[in-house]
């Protein structure tokens, strides 16, 4: 075999269902020891791709074409399924999206790792492959490897699962490693540690790399070459820089232009997809609404002018964003506890912490983001803000409303006057109920003749016909679906809007899109947002002021340019370099 | 773990505790005096006091519960009204014979239930598959009595391989013992074997979509590998549950083939005794009958933490 043979060749790729096509013959090589990337929205056939290289694809689907990996002469689409089993694994291996539940829950995540390497035999015994598991654990930075092998996957975090699948995948040097969306259900710094433990893995041993990815930071941050996927087809293949820079087809542009959180148009939007993406049919086309000129004079002037605070180690409690006058929320020394199950019968249950001495203000009418990680406290803040949960101590005003310790009849008014929208918006609508009746919901007192107009009124403002209100749910795209929740959000008319999470579910052009919305919708309602979210960058575009939360704590409190570019605390400055954007990772590539 | 287990164990020997009261309750609370059924119908007033006094009526319930219940605790059921006989052994002989019924029919069931199962979710989409799976349908929809009587007519009335009905004591006649037990524990265990086939299948079927069965098949290990090593014992906890809860029913349920092939099981002699207005005796046939449902529940419990160690970090 000469250099020139490519490690993995696909051509002319065709996979399809009974009923209809879902690749359109896709080809492209991978040359030994090349790191590229895969990237388009959800449903354009990224993991159709590795399923078929691997072997793995679901009975109802059939593919065609050739699939050749470099040292077998078999086609990969033909061979059989023992020969398949021999390269699984092996020769070739896979790292899935989930890292929760892609490993074996009742099984020792060492026994896990080592059976990898007993089912190729590549380790003589099963002891020694036990042994070799460790050795593993520790390459892929795991702490305490030796003990890690002995824990099962529910005591490991999200990021621990993926570094033990990566152990697993790596454990028989393959030629060829997929990964699909390897970091996407992880924090952001625990993303960009699992990224360069995947550069350096690849890398180091000279393994082909197939990483498909919804996110073009992270195609940026590991690999060389990008592919660009749309509807079934690769639409642009070249160096990542160039791609990144300067894209040649319309719709890689348009995907770079609405990743990009930092650059807007003329009117201070962002960029959105004027091309059809995964529509349903009969759907309502998204409407740009104009923006009126007092709101973007909001925009630019807001109401209350944060001061940018940090909290010091070992220093007293700051309270956050101090607003004068009658702030619309106003939190002081909020603490809130948990007692884990369990226990003995003698010892108390362990206490958590979900948040320790938190006081802040948000003014009437700003714009206030909270950004942190899984496990920070930032739902939990979220869910006592909405009276969803009560405080263990410490006092919660909304709209001159005490929330701590409120009965629910007193807390009538308080929710038609805040109302959230959820992260996902596959699970917050009943897949039972139509639409005009999630809509109408939170209404009361209202006759349904009147109901109804209102809903019609609602559906229009987030861009959504009127024809959509005798739908369910699940006819419904993602984005429209979050439309539909804010619909839902917005009917009360309430003063407080708070988002949990509200645009991660979605491929970035739909971000592009609610987050428009949701920019326009607060202007015109004149509503005062809290924006939950792990993601800066969403933030830094939404929002007039962030506060970052960590363990509990505000640990920094401002301006979001100013904490974007100048931040304090190390945790932020952490999470800064962890999220860069588009900017600078072409000024990183490039360089 | 054994905390996790002793703190099962507590709650079980609560709930027994608390069965006892309610079983004492419901029966003392039941319209009628005690005494007076026990003597019948034509007793006077004087005798039917006297009978009060001698079974201990006249004394205030909590004593009477607490009399009872710290007899029962040692083995004492008391004394039947009707026979005038100890009530223990009664029970505890028909108790031993409904048991060894109900467990040989459950291992007849698992056996079955097991492979095909598991056959029926691996060949899902095949012809033979969707065949074998209409056949357990047929069989979840015959009733055990039904398919009682048509296994005599066949095995013991037609070819007369096996005897119709009665029961021999394994102690006096192992043999013997074992031709009495097949035809019920076969028409006992075939209706539970279907029902629980289903179970499996959809347990399996359930397993063989997750993520870790896909991880297993990019290791290397074949379709039929990955599910063995992997998809077994997470398929086996919701079995488990549906299992434990079949045993539950089948221990009173045997009843109706306890009656087709005459066996004289705890089932026949609970109807037996409420025939006869024997109360005592049907209070402790009750509990023992709760009891042994708790302890499988408990049972099962234990197996769950075995098999899942996420719940053995004290849930």
């Amino acid at each position: 075999m000469t250099d020139s043979t490519p490690t993995l060749s696909v051509t002319d790729l065709r996979v399809g269902s009974p009923f209809t096509e879902l690749l359109h013959g896709i080809s492209f090589d991978i040359a030994a020891g090349e790191r590229v990337g895969l990237i388009g929205e959800s449903g354009s056939g990224k993991s159709l791709t590795a399923t078929s290289v691997m072997g793995l694809l679901p009975e109802t689907l059939t593919a065609t074409g050739t699939i050749r990996l470099n040292g077998v002469d078999a086609d990969l689409l033909s061979a059989g399924e023992r020969r398949l089993n021999s390269l699984r694994g092996n020769t070739m291996a896979m790292v899935f999206q989930e890292p929760m539940t892609a490993l074996n829950p009742l099984m020792r995540v060492g026994a896990q790792v080592a059976e990898i390497m007993t089912v190729h035999h590549t380790e003589r015994g099963r002891r020694q492959a036990r042994q070799r598991a460790v050795e593993l654990l520790a390459q892929v930075k795991l702490p305490n490897p030796a003990e890690a092998a002995l824990a099962f996957p529910h005591q490991l975090s999200g990021g621990q699962r993926q570094r033990v699948m990566l152990a697993m995948a790596m454990a028989n040097d393959p030629q060829l490693l997929l990964c699909d969306e390897p970091t996407t259900a992880l924090d952001v710094t625990v993303q960009a540690e699992v990224l360069k433990l995947i550069g350096n893995l690849v890398t180091d041993r000279g393994t082909a790399l197939l990483l498909i990815t919804h996110d073009i930071a992270v195609v940026a941050e590991v690999c060389q070459r990008v592919l660009v996927m749309y509807q079934g087809d690769i639409v642009e293949d070249g160096p990542v820089g160039r791609v990144l820079t300067a894209p040649q087809h319309p719709y890689t542009q348009k995907l770079i232009a609405a990743s990009d959180l930092s650059s807007v148009d003329d009117r201070g939007r962002l960029h959105t997809m004027s091309m059809p993406v995964v529509s349903t049919p009969g759907a309502a086309p998204s409407s740009p609404r104009p923006i009126q000129a007092d709101a973007t004079a909001a925009l630019t002037a807001p109401p209350h002018r944060a001061a940018h605070q940090c909290l010091e180690p070992d220093g007293p409690p700051i309270i956050f964003n101090e607003a004068t006058g009658a702030p619309a929320i106003s939190v002081r020394g909020l603490s809130r506890q948990y007692r884990r199950r369990g226990g003995g019968l003698f010892t108390p249950a362990p206490v958590v912490h979900g948040l320790r001495e938190v006081s802040f203000d948000v003014a009437e009418g700003q714009r206030f983001g909270i950004v942190g990680e899984s496990g920070s406290g930032k739902s939990t803040l979220m869910r006592i803000l909405c009276a969803l949960d009560q405080p263990t101590s410490g006092t919660v005003d909304v709209l001159g409303q005490s929330v701590d310790g409120a009965s629910e009849r007193q807390l009538r008014e308080f929710r038609s006057e805040v109302q959230i929208v959820f992260q996902d918006p596959m699970g917050s609508l009943d897949p039972r109920m139509r639409v005009r009746d999630i809509v109408a919901e939170p209404l009361r007192q209202v006759s349904r003749a009147e109901a109804l107009v209102r809903v019609e009124a609602q559906l229009a403002a987030v861009g959504l016909d009127a024809d959509v209100m005798h739908r369910h749910p699940h006819q419904f795209s993602g984005g429209q679906r979050q439309r539909i929740s804010i619909a839902r959000a917005l009917i009360t008319r309430p003063r407080v809007l708070v988002a949990d999470e509200a645009v991660s579910a979605l491929d970035v052009s739909v971000r592009a899109q609610v987050l428009n919305l949701l920019a326009d919708l607060v202007d015109e309602y004149r509503l005062t947002l809290v924006f939950v979210s792990h993601d800066l960058g969403v933030i830094r575009h939404l929002c007039d002021t962030v506060a970052v939360i960590s363990d509990g704590r505000i640990v920094e409190c401002g301006p979001t340019a100013s904490v974007y570019d100048r931040p304090l605390h190390p945790y932020t400055q952490q999470l800064v370099t962890a999220t860069p954007s588009m900017d600078e990772l072409a000024r990183r590539i490039t360089s | 773990m054994v905390f996790v287990v002793l703190r099962r164990l507590g709650v079980f020997a609560t709930t027994v505790v608390v069965a006892s009261v309610v079983t004492f309750l419901m029966l003392s609370i039941l319209p009628g005096n005690a005494a007076r059924i026990a003597l019948g119908v034509q007793a006077t007033e004087a005798d039917v006091a006297a009978q009060a006094t001698a079974m201990g009526l006249d004394r205030p319930a909590i004593v009477r519960y607490l009399d009872w219940f710290g007899h029962v605790l040692i083995g004492d059921f008391g004394t039947s009204t009707v026979s005038r006989q100890a009530i223990g052994p009664e029970i505890t002989d028909s108790l031993g014979i409904t048991v060894i019924l109900v467990l040989t029919s459950v291992v007849l069931a698992l056996l079955f239930a097991i492979p095909f199962g598991i056959l029926t979710a691996v060949r899902q989409r095949k012809l033979d598959g969707a065949i074998l799976s209409g056949i357990s349908q047929i069989g979840v929809a015959v009733p055990g009595f039904l398919a009682g009587m048509l296994l005599v007519t066949v095995f013991a009335v037609t070819l007369r391989w096996l005897p119709a009905g009665g029961w021999v004591d394994p102690g006096e006649n192992f043999g013997e013992f074992t031709l009495h037990l097949i035809l019920p524990a076969i028409a006992l265990g075939s209706v539970q074997g279907a029902v629980l086939s289903r179970y499996v299948r959809s347990s399996v079927l359930e397993v063989m979509r997750e993520d870790f069965i896909r991880t297993a098949r990019a290791k290397g290990l074949g379709a039929g590998r990955a599910l063995f090593r992997h998809g077994l014992r997470n398929a086996a906890v919701p079995v488990m549950t549906v299992l434990g809860l079949q045993i539950a029913t089948l221990l009173v349920g045997a009843v109706v083939i306890e009656r087709v092939f005459s066996i004289p099981g705890l089932g026949s002699l609970l109807l037996d005794k409420v025939a006869l207005r024997d109360l005592p005796a049907v209070q402790g046939i009750v509990l023992v009958l709760v009891v042994f449902v708790l302890a499988l529940n408990f049972l099962v419990d234990v197996a769950f933490t075995l098999i899942d160690p996420r719940l053995r970090s004290a849930a």
